[in-house]
C-alpha cells in the first residue's frame, strides 16, 4: 500500500531544508470547494520535529505573504490561501521559498514596504493606491531616480505576475485587485535584485540533473 | 505487443515479455535507469549519498519503483559511477540532492597500458554493495517485480578514466590503440554485470556515452557495434543498451546487435525510431526529463506516455535517469496514463 499522498500539484521544493536535517519540504496547490486556491506544505520525512518544521514554514507564510490558514487541523494546521483566494503561483512559491529561509525559532515579522537601497543608497517605499494597485517611490537625486524605479518596478512584476497600472511602469497592480501589502513588503527586498533571485531560483532548479559524462564539467 | 487474451501478468512477467517482444496484458512501466527522488529518499529514510554506497538504502530507496509508484520494475544503480569508484577514479560524492559524479579532470589512466581491472574490482564497496542490494530486492519480492541491474560499457569508462577529451582525442588519432582499450575496459563490464546476474538481477541495463552530440553513427559502428554484440553472447540476461541524446543515424546498428532492448531519448521521436528498428529491438522510455518530467504538469506526462503506446513502444518509462527533484505526482502519471490508455484501447 502506497505512502504516497494526493494532495494536489507540487508547485515548488525546497530540497534541503537548512534548518532541520535537509529534509525535503514541498509546496502544493490544489482548488478547495469555493473554487479558491489552496497551499499545502508538505514533506515526507518522518523523522520527530519535521511537523514543526512546517508549522513553523506555514507561520512564516501567513505573516511574511499575508496569507491565512485554511481549514485547521483538518489539513495539518499547514494549509494556507490568500484572501483574496486567487492563484498568484508565483507570489506562492516566493513567499514559500523565504519562509524556508527563517531558521526555527525566529521571531516572525511582516515586511515594511519600505527599505534602503544600497545599490543607489536611496529610501525605496512603496504606497497603496487601494485595489491591489501599488506606486513605487524613490528619494535623493533626480538623475537615475525613474530608471531605478522603473528597474524595481520590473522586479515586482517578475516575482508576482504583477501588471504595470495603466501605461506608468511606476505602479503595479495585482490582477485580482486586492491589497496584499504584506506580500509586497516582503518581495521588495527581492525586486530591488531580482535577477539575483531569479538566478538563486535557477541555480536550484538545475541541481539534481545527471547529465551524460560528455556534458558534465568535472 | 499487447493482446487482450494474454492472461494478468506479475510485473516481472509483463517486463520480461516486454523485453522479448511477446505479448503482454498491458504495456510494461520500465524504469531501466534511476527513479529516485529527494522526497522518496525522506518517505524511507535513504539519503543520497548514502543511498549509493549503502546496499540496504540502496535497496530500500530503489523499492519504492514499485511500491510506491507502481513501475513494474526496480532499478537500484542509480548512479554511472559505481564501477569507476572500483577502478579507482576519483570521485564528487556530493549531496542529498545532486549526483556523484566521477573527477574526470583528474585521469586515472593516459595511456592503453595503464588499465588495470583491480583484483577487488568485485568487493570494493561501491560494487559489492550494488550486488549485495541486488541480493536484498531478490529475497523480499521474489518472482514478483523485474529487478535490473547496471553496468557500464567501456565507452562510458573511458571516458571516466581518461577523461573525456583525452578519450575523444585517442579515438581520432589512433583507432587501434582505442579498440585495444575498449577491449581491456570490456573486462569490467562483463565481471559486474555476470555478478549482478548471479546475485538476481532479472536483466541489465547497460549504458555506453556514445552519445549523439560527440559521436556519430560511423563511430558507434566502427568502435561499439560489434563489441555490444559481444556482451548479448557473454552477458546472459536481456541486455538494454542506454545511450543518451538523438540516435537515429545509429539505431538501425544498434538493432543488429541481439541486445533485448534500447532505452532512448525524448530526443528521438517513438513512430520514427520503431519504423528503424522492425521489431529487432524492444524499445523502452522516451519520456522526457528535463521539459516534462521535471518542469511540466501531470498532463503533459501523459500525452507523452500516450504517444509512445500510440506508436507501439514496448515498455514506457522516463527517458533516463530522472531529475532528483522530479514531483511524485508526476511519475505517478506515466503507470496511470499506461492504464487510462489500455482501458480505452481494449485490443491493443
Amino acid at each position: 500500500m502506497t505512502r504516497l499522498v494526493d494532495i494536489g500539484i507540487r508547485i515548488e521544493l525546497v530540497s534541503m531544508y537548512p534548518h532541520f536535517h535537509d529534509i525535503s519540504i514541498s509546496l502544493y496547490e490544489r482548488q478547495g470547494d469555493d473554487d479558491s486556491f489552496e497551499f499545502q506544505i508538505h514533506s515526507y520525512a518522518g523523522r520527530t520535529g519535521v511537523e514543526q518544521c512546517l508549522h513553523h514554514v506555514t507561520a512564516a507564510m501567513v505573516t511574511l505573504g499575508g496569507m491565512i490558514p485554511v481549514g485547521g487541523d483538518s489539513n495539518g494546521g499547514t494549509c494556507v490561501r490568500f484572501l483574496c483566494g486567487n492563484q498568484h503561483r508565483k507570489a506562492c512559491r516566493r513567499i514559500f521559498l523565504e519562509a524556508c529561509k527563517i531558521a526555527l525559532g525566529t521571531e516572525l515579522k511582516s515586511r515594511p514596504m519600505s527599505i534602503f537601497d544600497k545599490k543607489t543608497e536611496r529610501n525605496i517605499n512603496v504606497d497603496s493606491l487601494g485595489q491591489g494597485a501599488y506606486r513605487i517611490n524613490a528619494d535623493g537625486e533626480e538623475d537615475g531616480r525613474a530608471r531605478r524605479i522603473t528597474a524595481i518596478a520590473g522586479g515586482f512584476v517578475k516575482l508576482a505576475e504583477m501588471d504595470y497600472v495603466d501605461d506608468s511602469d511606476h505602479a503595479v497592480v495585482f490582477g485580482c485587485n486586492n491589497d496584499h501589502n504584506s506580500l509586497i513588503g516582503l518581495l521588495l527586498k527581492r525586486a530591488l535584485n531580482v535577477r539575483a533571485a531569479m538566478r538563486e531560483q535557477d541555480d536550484s532548479a538545475g541541481r539534481g540533473m545527471l547529465s551524460a559524462p560528455s556534458a558534465q564539467q568535472k | 505487443m499487447t493482446d487482450a487474451r494474454v492472461q494478468p501478468m506479475t510485473s516481472r512477467e509483463r517486463v520480461l515479455a516486454g523485453l522479448r517482444r511477446e505479448p503482454v496484458d498491458r504495456t510494461p512501466v520500465c524504469n531501466p535507469t534511476s527513479v529516485a527522488t529527494v522526497e522518496l529518499m525522506d518517505l524511507v529514510d535513504a539519503y543520497f549519498p548514502e543511498a549509493n554506497r549503502d546496499s540496504e538504502m540502496m535497496a530500500r530507496l530503489a523499492a519504492t519503483g514499485y511500491t510506491e509508484l507502481g513501475f513494474d520494475s526496480i532499478m537500484p544503480v542509480f548512479s554511472i559511477i559505481q564501477e569507476s569508484s572500483a577502478l579507482g577514479c576519483k570521485m564528487q560524492w556530493e549531496q542529498k540532492d545532486n549526483w556523484p559524479t566521477v573527477r574526470m579532470r583528474e585521469p586515472i589512466w593516459r595511456d592503453v597500458d595503464d588499465i588495470r581491472i583491480p583484483n577487488d574490482f568485485l568487493t570494493h564497496p561501491d560494487t559489492a554493495c550494488v550486488i549485495e542490494a541486488i541480493k536484498l530486492l531478490r529475497k523480499e519480492f521474489g518472482d514478483e517485480v523485474a529487478i535490473i541491474g547496471k553496468t557500464m560499457g567501456p565507452w562510458t569508462l573511458g571516458y571516466h578514466c581518461f577523461g573525456v577529451e583525452p578519450f575523444l582525442l585517442m579515438s581520432l588519432d589512433d583507432p587501434g590503440k582505442t579498440k585495444l582499450a575498449l577491449e581491456r575496459m570490456k573486462e569490467a563490464t562483463i565481471q559486474f554485470g555476470v555478478a549482478q546476474i548471479e546475485a538476481g538481477a532479472d536483466a541489465l541495463t547497460l549504458p555506453d556515452h556514445a552519445t549523439g552530440d560527440l559521436v556519430s553513427g560511423e563511430y558507434y559502428d566502427r568502435y561499439l557495434k560489434d563489441m555490444h554484440a559481444e556482451f548479448v553472447d557473454l552477458i546472459p540476461v536481456p541486455l538494454i543498451l542506454h545511450i543518451c541524446g538523438r540516435t537515429v543515424d545509429r539505431m538501425n546498428s544498434i538493432a543488429e546487435t541481439g541486445m533485448a532492448a534500447f532505452h532512448f531519448d525524448s530526443k528521438n521521436k517513438p513512430q520514427e525510431s520503431m519504423d528503424i528498428i522492425r521489431d529487432r529491438i524492444s524499445l523502452v522510455g522516451n519520456i522526457n526529463n528535463p521539459e516534462t518530467l521535471y518542469a511540466k504538469e501531470p498532463d503533459a506526462v501523459r500525452a507523452e506516455v500516450c504517444a509512445n503506446l500510440d506508436a507501439g513502444v514496448h515498455m514506457v518509462g522516463p527517458e533516463c535517469a530522472i531529475p532528483l527533484q522530479t514531483s511524485i505526482e508526476n511519475l505517478l502519471a506515466i503507470p496511470r496514463a499506461v492504464r487510462d490508455w489500455h482501458a480505452d484501447h481494449p485490443h491493443n
